[in-house]
């Protein structure tokens, strides 16, 4: 679906979509482009994978930001993980890759935010994001500043979107 | 590097494109999230009114909101268990509430049978949402008492907030 949305006027088959008035600089390199997808979206996997697998306790861990409504931490411990889990791994292959850091880039300055009112509140709680099950990973600003690194990756593929996938030649 | 990683071979989309295919990812994913919910064995409610808990708890046991336990004080038929150390206890409990810590389960069920056995609803809390005794408690309560227990959903927190009547001391 990447190749198919490419503007209004139909571009012949295998022209790099690059524009002329942005100049490619290192940031722009494929290479860069690959770290950053896997680096992220790997980072998204790998810490989806325990919260989807205990819906109860990642729930319980929403509640404790008391941000939502009690009656909204379900539908967020069922569903959040899963978002994670499939922005994840299309940005690491490179399918819909600008969507996937879209998404992921939402998320994390959600993840900001809801940290943030949390720690201003003062409110001591677990941060539920890296090992959610294992605990003992209390919620900080060192937490919400790595959020904030995180943002870079998924804009760096949102600016220059790359992927493992060849482009379909139609 | 390979042609086919150059930066253009995912393809730039479109600003819509870009949105509609994340919101198409987010409600995919949402979807198998309900799906996989429903078919887990540690599958949870998705509105948890049905159930009255917010708090995902082992079998058996219930929340209660502390509006609904503030309502349940005034009828003497609900007794309130406090799982925190008796210092915590002393410092301030809910009125009436009996001190029963896991670590001393055994000891002060004996001390309190009557009262326990009385009950027709019993509500066990400890300090805070995360904390793990009021649970614990409950729990055993449960293997040898028939009556309703729910686990007070903000712990003494939450009570306390509410500005809901606070005793001090040892006794309950």
């Amino acid at each position: 679906m990447a190749g198919l949305a490419g503007g209004g006027l139909p571009r012949p088959p295998g022209c790099p979509a690059v524009t002329a008035r942005r100049r490619p600089t290192w940031l722009a390199h494929p290479a860069v482009g690959a770290v950053c997808r896997v680096l992220l979206g790997g980072i998204f996997v790998y810490t989806a994978v325990p919260k989807l697998m205990r819906p109860d306790e990642f729930a319980r861990l929403v509640y404790g930001y008391r941000i939502l409504h009690p009656d909204m931490v379900n539908l967020v411990g069922i569903t959040l993980p899963w978002v994670e889990l499939v922005a994840g791994a299309f940005l690491v292959v490179g399918l819909l890759p600008q969507s996937a850091a879209l998404l992921i880039g939402a998320m994390l300055l959600m993840f900001i935010v809801a940290g943030s009112l949390a720690l201003l509140r003062g409110l001591q709680i677990e941060c539920g994001c890296f090992f959610p099950l294992l605990g003992g990973h209390k919620l900080g600003w060192d937490v919400l500043v790595r959020d904030a690194l995180l943002l870079l990756p998924a804009a760096q593929v949102l600016a220059w979107p790359s992927s493992f996938v060849p482009r379909r030649r139609r | 590097m390979a042609p086919s990683l150059a930066p253009s071979a995912a393809g730039r989309s479109t600003t819509g494109g870009v949105v509609l295919g994340a919101l198409a990812m987010l409600v995919g994913a949402a979807t198998l999230g309900f799906a996989v919910n429903h078919f887990s064995p540690h599958g949870i409610p998705v509105f948890p009114q049905a159930a009255s808990t917010p708090l995902p708890l082992p079998a058996g046991l219930k929340a209660i909101s502390p509006r609904d336990a503030q309502a349940a004080l005034k009828t003497a038929a609900t007794v309130f268990v406090d799982a925190r150390a008796p210092q915590e206890y002393a410092a301030g409990h809910v009125p009436g509430a009996l001190n029963i810590p896991p670590s001393e389960f055994e000891a002060r069920l004996l001390d309190h049978l009557d009262a326990i056995e009385g009950a027709r609803a019993i509500i066990t809390y400890c300090q805070s949402v995360e904390c793990s005794e009021a649970v614990e408690v409950g729990e055993r309560l449960l293997e040898s008492y028939h009556g309703r227990v729910y686990v007070l959903e903000e712990g003494w927190r939450g009570w306390q907030a509410a500005g809901y009547p606070v005793r001090q001391g040892a006794r309950p």
